[in-house]
């Protein structure tokens, strides 16, 4: 059985679909999420019809997918250098500012990721790796006594693109498009 | 209270926790010059001591999808008032200190002398532990006497800290 953190989610905090790539990777700075997430799930909410002709038969009618993910608890993270913090800096903008539209806009990366060792060296690098335009929406702000939350949803919005991923705990993830 | 026989113990949080208690505790301002508590130590007459009553234990184990781990720990401990040949005035005075001393644990107000005083952050422990809370679980009050005439009085408390690492 694969650990769960070997499935990897990753939101880019530029929130800046045109900015242009670098030269080992699309130029998106990317940060983990789930730092105090017990699950999450990319849902696929397939839409999916099942009719019956005038014969008596049945056919479905499969018109894709409406994917989102919802992120709660997500804590506030206000120390410099602080795992969350970039993305909840973010957020906040986000929640505080009322943006709308292209503000909301950023890709994210979804990665599954494989140890090999050969004795002396492990390494961690991803089986596949997708990145997606989604928008980035805050729930609420505030929560109970545990900690100042902003949970939030990220709705994908299309140009799916299969690539590479590098393995990381924190921020400065890399993806590299497939040639 | 939790049972702590059914949950795990933290065992490197006891002692961070204990180290990190008994430096505030004596700093509280209410003790008198060279008054101090002293850790798991029953002075013959008088004196303040802390016990820890059953060690730290992790009353939850959480794991995220990233693999971070985070956990509610409990450390209770007494704090045990040690007095002779006290009269009811006094011993209502000691009460009354314990537990302005428990409210000021806690991060209450209290007076002292003229002015309040409050504690204005938990302990502070390293690594990836934090206090949470400090809470008192009993009042003070009278929890033996010796055939000497030597009062134990007694009040429990608990603080609740968190623990993170990645697993």
């Amino acid at each position: 059985m694969v650990e769960r953190k070997y499935l990897a989610h990753f939101l880019s905090v530029d929130f800046d679909i045109s900015k242009a790539a670098g030269t080992n990777d699309d130029g998106q700075t990317y940060v983990r999420i789930g730092s105090y997430l017990e699950q999450y799930q990319e849902e696929l909410n397939p839409q999916v019809d099942a009719r019956q002709n005038i014969l008596g038969e049945q056919y479905v009618v499969h018109n894709g997918y409406q994917v989102s993910s919802s992120a709660e608890p997500f804590y506030i993270d206000t120390a410099v250098g602080g795992r969350d913090k970039a993305l909840s800096d973010k957020l906040q903008e986000i929640a505080n500012e009322r943006l709308t539209g292209d503000g909301c806009k950023t890709f994210r990366v979804d990665a599954l990721f494989q140890v090999t060792t050969d004795g002396t060296t492990t390494t961690i690098e991803s089986i596949w790796a997708y990145r997606e335009e989604c928008v980035v929406v805050p729930q609420s702000l505030g929560g109970d006594t545990s900690g100042v939350q902003i949970p939030f949803q990220v709705m994908n919005t299309g140009n799916r693109k299969k690539g590479t991923m590098t393995w990381t705990m924190d921020v400065g993830g890399a993806f590299t498009l497939d040639t | 209270m939790a049972n702590e026989n059914n949950y795990q113990p933290d065992v490197d949080g006891f002692e961070e926790v204990t180290i990190a208690l008994m430096n505030t505790v004596n700093s509280y301002p209410g003790l008198e010059e060279g008054e101090q508590f002293k850790f798991s130590s029953i002075e013959p007459e008088e004196g303040l001591s802390i016990f820890a009553s059953s060690g730290s234990f992790i009353m939850e184990d959480h794991e995220s999808i990233t693999g971070h781990v985070w956990q509610q720990c409990l450390y209770p401990f007494m704090v045990i008032c040690q007095a002779s040949g006290l009269n009811q005035m006094r011993k209502i005075q000691l009460k009354e200190w314990m537990d302005t001393f428990a409210r000021w644990l806690t991060r209450q107000p209290v007076n002292i002398g003229d002015e309040t005083v409050v504690l204005n952050e938990w302990p502070r422990l390293t690594g990836g532990r934090v206090i949470k809370r400090i809470t008192k679980t009993t009042p003070a009050y009278l929890g033996s006497i010796n055939e000497d005439k030597n009062e134990s009085w007694i009040m429990n408390l608990q603080i609740q800290y968190q623990n993170e690492f990645d697993r």
